[in-house]
């Protein structure tokens, strides 16, 4: 078990990252153009959340879904690692979904 | 003076002159036998004295006996008048002396003449008669025809007043429908037009609905923007309680403790937040839906009622068109109503004007039927007096009495040889064309000539019964020409072959006294009357 894990959503896929590893949380707008269709009711600019690393870094995601104190990690075996990014620490269930949690930002951006 | 009679009986006749001769003679004798002269003389003169009284005494006798048959032929004549024989009458008195003959027929010519007209005066008033007869049957047929065409015209024009009475009552009545009709369409024109304002106003209450539905919509994109500002700043509020978080995590003791537990509450309340947010996001959401289906429904509401406004009005203009279409043939019922009833008066005046005329053409073939009674009457009179007028013979082509006669005449001398007797009659036939038949009965052979008018026998033929051993004596021109011992005229009979009214005009034949043979002749009232 293992506490402070900032649950964010990227890519379609819940992450966790160590709490200590992010600095802080802002929203920011990036202006995306969308080739085809427009969505109805979104603008050109998309306004996305992006995390403050504590190491200086950043990194875009979809959003943060919280902050989850405790979480019980479950240890996946080589056959379902392969299919993990390097650095997971395993996964761990939150609200019924799988959630992988990241050792470390650079893993995450191979996602 | 002396006329050939009076010479004839004055002069000597022989057995006077032979008296003279005989006593001459005797007187001679005894002279030559010496006899007294005296004696003989006186016979001699006496016979002289005889001889030359003789004359006087013959005159005398013939004188006498000649009274005595001129009496007797004037008797004769007379009988033979009393019997309206006039031909012979006149044939006897003509060998009457000039002193009887000439008064006699002085007194016959007259009455030869008068009865000679009264016979041919019969012939042709039974003729005329006979023709008012006609003509009076003629006319009363025809009034009867006329008065049962009249009757027929008469139920035929009750039926078409009647049948006239029915189409104005049904007219009456067509004119009734037609302004119910009328009265119908109007009202349905009206309630065509209320319900084209229904629509209207509907319309107008459905583009208001829709107007209001399009705020209540603006209203709810107003709100989801609130909303999505509330969201965004539950969101940020989020952000900022992790963020809170993250430094609350990062700090060690007591400040970070209440610094962590402001920031979980913050992010508790910011999850609130969002969460109210969301329920307002569904509910405005399915109020949203639910706008827009309104919206939706009345804009389908409002091209249904744009569509069922443009089908009332259509039906309206139809209804209109109907209305107006009922209100022409409401005045055409009206006006077929007037009509027939106008025909239906005319017709019953026509019927009681026809019933007026058949009652008077009735009176008119009442009295045409009385007429023509009278007329048969009349005619039937005529014929009285002309079968009356027949009563005397007459040498006139109009006495069937001496028709007969004369026929009976010229046929004595064939009775013997029955071939050339009906030869004969055939010839006496086509003389005559007023008669149908004429037979000659032949007591003594048993056997009767008979001939008829060839197309009258061409419809009856005479059986052989007739010619061969029939006997007539019980007929009545048999028994009233053996009576008479004359020619004679029959009452009228009917026909055997024409089945018309006819005489029969009989003559008899006599020898030594007996009779032998009675000669008939019918004659045909009608064509003898008109001919």
């Amino acid at each position: 078990m293992t506490a402070g894990f900032l649950i964010v959503r990227r890519a379609g896929a819940l992450w966790g990252l160590p709490a200590a590893q992010v600095a802080g949380i802002e929203r920011v707008e990036r202006a995306e153009r969308l080739e085809g269709a427009k969505q109805a009711g979104e603008d050109s600019a998309t306004r996305r959340l992006e995390l403050r690393l504590a190491d200086g870094g950043s990194l875009a995601v979809d959003a943060v879904l919280t902050l989850a104190g405790e979480l019980r990690v479950q240890p996946v075996s080589a056959r379902l690692r392969r299919f993990l990014p390097a650095g997971s620490a395993g996964l761990a269930l939150l609200a019924g979904e799988p959630v992988v949690l990241m050792a470390g930002k650079d893993e995450v951006f191979h996602v | 003076m002396f006329d050939r009679h009076t010479l004839r009986t004055t002069m000597p006749t022989a057995p006077v002159v032979l008296a003279l001769l005989a006593v001459g003679l005797v007187i001679v004798a005894e002279a030559r036998s010496g006899s007294s002269w005296r004696s003989s003389a006186a016979l001699l003169v006496a016979a002289l004295v005889g001889a030359a009284a003789l004359p006087a005494v013959r005159r005398s006798f013939a004188l006498r006996t000649a009274k005595q048959a001129d009496r007797v032929r004037l008797v004769a004549s007379l009988d033979e008048l009393a019997a309206a024989d006039l031909v012979r009458a006149k044939a006897i008195a003509a060998d009457l002396p000039p002193a009887l003959s000439v008064p006699l027929g002085e007194a016959l010519a007259p009455l030869e003449v008068l009865a000679s007209r009264i016979q041919s005066s019969s012939v042709e008033v039974a003729g005329a008669a006979g023709a008012v007869k006609r003509i009076a049957s003629e006319l009363a047929a025809g009034s009867s025809e006329q008065s049962a065409s009249v009757v027929e015209i008469t139920a035929a024009m009750e039926e078409l007043a009647q049948t006239a009475t029915q189409i104005a009552g049904n007219a009456e009545a067509q004119a009734e429908l037609a302004r119910l009709g009328e009265a119908t369409g109007n009202e349905g024109a009206a309630a065509v037009g209320r319900a084209v304002a229904g629509v209207e106003r509907l319309r107008e209450r459905i583009a208001a609905i829709a107007k209001r539905s399009a705020d209540l919509e603006r209203r709810a994109e107003e709100i989801f923007g609130v909303l999505a500002l509330v969201e965004d700043i539950a969101r940020e509020t989020h952000l900022l309680s992790l963020n809170a978080a993250i430094e609350a995590a990062g700090e060690a003791g007591d400040v970070g403790r209440r610094f962590g537990e402001v920031a979980e509450e913050v992010r508790r309340l910011s999850g609130r937040s969002r969460d109210a947010a969301a329920s307002v996001r569904r509910l405005l959401e399915e109020f949203s839906t639910s706008i827009a289906a309104t919206v939706e429904a009345t804009s389908a509401g409002g091209r249904e009622a744009e569509r069922v406004l443009l089908r009332v009005t259509a039906t309206a203009g139809a209804i209109t068109g109907l209305r107006d279409a009922l209100v022409e043939t409401a005045a055409a019922a009206r006006e077929i109503s007037a009509g027939t009833s106008e025909q239906r008066t005319a017709s019953l005046q026509v019927v009681q004007t026809l019933r007026e005329a058949s009652s008077v053409v009735q009176q008119i073939a009442d009295g045409l039927r009385g007429f023509s009674g009278a007329a048969r009457d009349l005619e039937e009179a005529a014929v009285s007096v002309q079968l009356l007028a027949q009563g005397f013979r007459l040498d006139s082509p109009s006495s069937l009495r001496h028709l007969a006669e004369s026929w009976a005449t010229e046929l004595r001398p064939l009775l013997a040889s029955p071939d050339a007797l009906e030869r004969r009659l055939e010839s006496l036939l086509e003389e005559r064309p007023d008669v149908e038949l004429v037979f000659v009965n032949d007591r003594r052979r048993q056997r009767t000539a008979i001939v008829g008018q060839p197309a009258l026998l061409r419809l009856v033929p005479i059986p052989d019964e007739i010619r061969f051993g029939r006997d007539f004596s019980d007929r009545p021109w048999f028994r009233a020409a053996a009576a008479e011992r004359r020619g004679i005229v029959t009452s009228v009979m009917t026909s055997i072959l024409t089945n018309e009214k006819v005489v029969t005009a009989a003559a008899p034949f006599f020898e030594d006294g007996e009779l032998v043979a009675v000669l008939g002749i019918d004659v045909n009232l009608e064509r003898w009357t008109s001919g």
